[in-house]
């Protein structure tokens, strides 16, 4: 359990967070959303230990980050933005550094690494300098190192940024299995499908404030934008006069319905038929994460 | 483009104030410490530096306590009366340039006094500049003497023009020059241990510059941030640059001396223990200042102006660049406050005077505090800069 009780942090004039109040569940996926200089990287670097409150507690697993913070970083598992590897050291030896430093040695140290490598599909090219990696395989090596230490919360700063298919694929297998064993994940992100496919609760913040949270449905159900039914025809009909009970407009040849009443509907199919129009389709559009992300953080450019 | 891109490198420069400042400043430090060494700026210094001389005599006459009584009128010189045996030890331990030995010996019949001085050849200019004054104080009073004794009624003028002549005939007598090292001076010697010294404390400050460059390669490739969130003390991560330095440092130092022996034929296993410690504590204390670096720098321009200002001034005030023998006296008290200093007069200690491991121990110590100060300084500063690293 992850608990930011009025936290607040400010460097030189600039206030990241003022009485920031966060909880995220023991075992969930957490999705972290929100533009850049939201306070994403920052809210991470306060569960790490890299940065302290100026007020306010953080507490993981029922202790007080500030005060305990060797105890909590033993059990912390942190994967940076930036590919946090020695280019100079193959795959093996960052491994073997990283784990060592958890307290890892022998044979355990060992075999956590050759379970990683295979998990991470690594186990050939082990040995192979770190500047011969694709992206990709290097941010794998980069997930592998924060959980040689068997976590219980993992900490992913834009784990995926830059990569192939495969290997997003193969990170996105990583983390479904850390969520099978009950690891508790912080999982930051631009892209709204990795939070919407892997994710068991969201937050989406801006501004140093956290703007919603919950499960991705009570997000959706919690959106002001309403479902949308848009209905095709067999010709262009724009021409015609239409006297709907809902509001509507038009996408090119394609009749738009701001609804999500079945009755009003209903009443709309019984006018359009009574102009003689040929119906070919009818779509039900619900709102999605990217447009409520977009709602509530605006269309605004960020630095 | 150019300019464009030009000006927003100068932008980026001028961001970076205390880069700016080493830049500028460098150079003006530089200028004024070579300008000390070798412009002669202070000789004109009304408050002359004394050069101390032990004064030593096991047979005190009325005649030896006259020229004592001289002496201390000569105002280049301070002296220091010492026993006969411990005022040679001071000599050749090098805490002292010279030992003046005053007897009496009967040559002929005739009582004459004796002056032999005894000398640390290491510190040439000084005792080059001793002898002169000793010399000029020796003729005096030995053409005095013969003027008194022969010529009793010649004309001063007369008397002048005979003593120009004659000077060079009392310049080559009276005063003996004995060199305190134990072996047959080789002045190639200790030119070769002075060059090793030298050259291996300023080339190995240089390379720990390294320690600060991989802290700086650790915090750009984000595995900084990496450390810090491991449950490692912050401290530990200090501790073990110093102890990759001093590694470092010690294969370096021994690796220079090897190459010395091999190449020059330097005598380096003629003490081996001293030798071994000697290079730990270089190594030590070498190792405090990369650590220091690492504690204050944060930008790579911050690295290489300090470590250069550093470097240099200490290598040039403690004798690797120029040698401290060839230096003015001021300028080789002032060399005291470099590590380069205390690391080349230890080895000269080993190599040249022959010093014991214990008479060598105070040396070292030195070293041990200065890297023990450097790391003292550095830990808080550490700590301090670690968010602005991470």
């Amino acid at each position: 359990m992850i608990q930011f009780e009025k936290v607040s942090l400010a460097y030189d004039t600039h206030q990241v967070f003022t009485d920031l109040n966060l909880s995220i569940p023991k075992g969930a996926v957490f999705g972290l959303l929100g533009p850049n200089g939201a306070g994403k990287s920052t809210l991470m670097h306060l569960l790490s230990g890299l940065l302290q409150a100026s007020s306010g507690t953080v507490m993981i697993n029922a202790l007080d980050v500030k005060q305990h913070k060797l105890q909590v970083q033993k059990d912390l598992g942190f994967v940076p933005q930036e590919i946090a590897l020695y280019e100079a050291f193959s795959a093996l030896e960052n491994l073997h550094f990283f784990g060592s430093l958890y307290g890892l040695k022998g044979n355990l140290l060992k075999e956590r690494i050759s379970e990683l490598l295979a998990l991470i599909g690594l186990e050939s090219r082990k040995n192979d300098l770190l500047k011969t990696y694709s992206g990709g395989m290097k941010r794998r090596v980069n997930i592998a190192v924060a959980l040689l230490h068997n976590p219980s919360l993992v900490l992913m700063d834009e784990p995926t940024v830059g990569i192939d298919p495969q290997s997003r694929n193969r990170i996105f297998e990583i983390i479904e299995k850390l969520k099978e064993k009950g690891t508790t994940v912080v999982y930051s992100t631009h892209y709204m499908t990795e939070v919407a496919r892997l994710c068991t609760q969201i937050a989406i913040i801006d501004k140093g404030e956290v703007l919603v949270q919950g499960s991705l449905e009570e997000l959706l159900q919690s959106s002001s934008k309403e479902s949308q039914i848009s209905i095709s025809f067999q010709e262009d009909v724009r021409a015609i006069e239409l006297l709907l009970p809902v509001d509507f407009y038009w996408k090119g040849e394609v009749l738009v319905l701001k609804c999500n009443k079945n009755e009003a509907l209903t009443s709309v199919l019984e006018i359009l038929n009574l102009k003689g129009l040929n119906i070919v389709n009818i779509d039900f559009l619900k709102p999605n994460l990217e447009q409520l992300f977009m709602e509530l953080t605006g269309t605004n450019l960020r630095d | 483009m150019i300019l464009i891109i030009a000006k927003k490198d100068i932008k980026l420069f001028l961001k970076d104030k205390k880069g700016v400042l080493l830049t500028f400043l460098l150079p003006i430090l530089l200028i004024t410490l070579f300008a000390f060494a070798f412009g002669g700026i202070g000789k004109s210094s009304t408050k002359m530096t004394r050069i101390k001389l032990i004064v030593s005599t096991e047979y005190p006459t009325e005649k030896i306590n006259k020229v004592i009584a001289d002496l201390r009128s000569v105002k280049q010189i301070k002296l220091i009366e010492k026993p006969l045996e411990e005022g040679l030890e001071l000599v050749k331990k090098g805490s002292y340039v010279a030992q003046l030995v005053l007897e009496t010996v009967i040559e002929n019949g005739i009582p004459r006094l004796k002056y032999q001085l005894f000398v640390d050849e290491s510190k040439r200019i000084q005792v080059g500049f001793l002898e002169g004054v000793l010399r000029q104080y020796v003729v005096k009073g030995k053409m005095a003497r013969f003027f008194s004794e022969k010529f009793a009624g010649m004309s001063v003028k007369l008397r002048q023009k005979i003593k120009k002549e004659m000077n060079d005939t009392f310049q080559s007598s009276g005063l003996e020059v004995v060199s305190v090292s134990e072996k047959e001076v080789d002045k190639d010697s200790l030119g070769l241990i002075q060059a090793v010294s030298g050259t291996a404390i300023m080339m190995l400050l240089f390379s720990i510059v390294a320690v600060g460059g991989g802290l700086l390669d650790e915090k750009e490739n984000g595995t900084f941030k990496r450390l810090i969130t491991a449950p490692i003390k912050p401290l530990h991560l200090l501790f073990g640059k110093l102890v990759m330095s001093i590694c470092v440092s010690v294969v370096q130092l021994l690796m220079m001396f090897l190459f010395a022996w091999i190449a020059f034929d330097l005598h380096i296993f003629k003490d081996v223990i001293s030798l071994l410690a000697m290079v730990f504590c270089t190594a030590f204390a070498v190792s405090g200042f990369g650590v220091f670096l690492v504690s204050i720098v944060k930008t790579r321009q911050q690295l290489n102006g300090v470590s250069t200002l550093i470097i240099m001034t200490m290598s040039a005030l403690g004798g690797s660049m120029i040698p401290l023998f060839v230096m003015p006296v001021f300028m080789q008290k002032i060399a005291v406050v470099s590590l380069n200093y205390w690391g080349i007069q230890g080895f000269y200690d080993i190599f040249w005077r022959n010093l014991s491991f214990i008479d060598i121990l105070p040396r070292m110590l030195v070293l041990l505090g200065i890297g023990g100060v450097m790391l003292l300084i550095s830990m808080p500063l550490f700590k301090r800069n670690l968010q602005e690293l991470s």
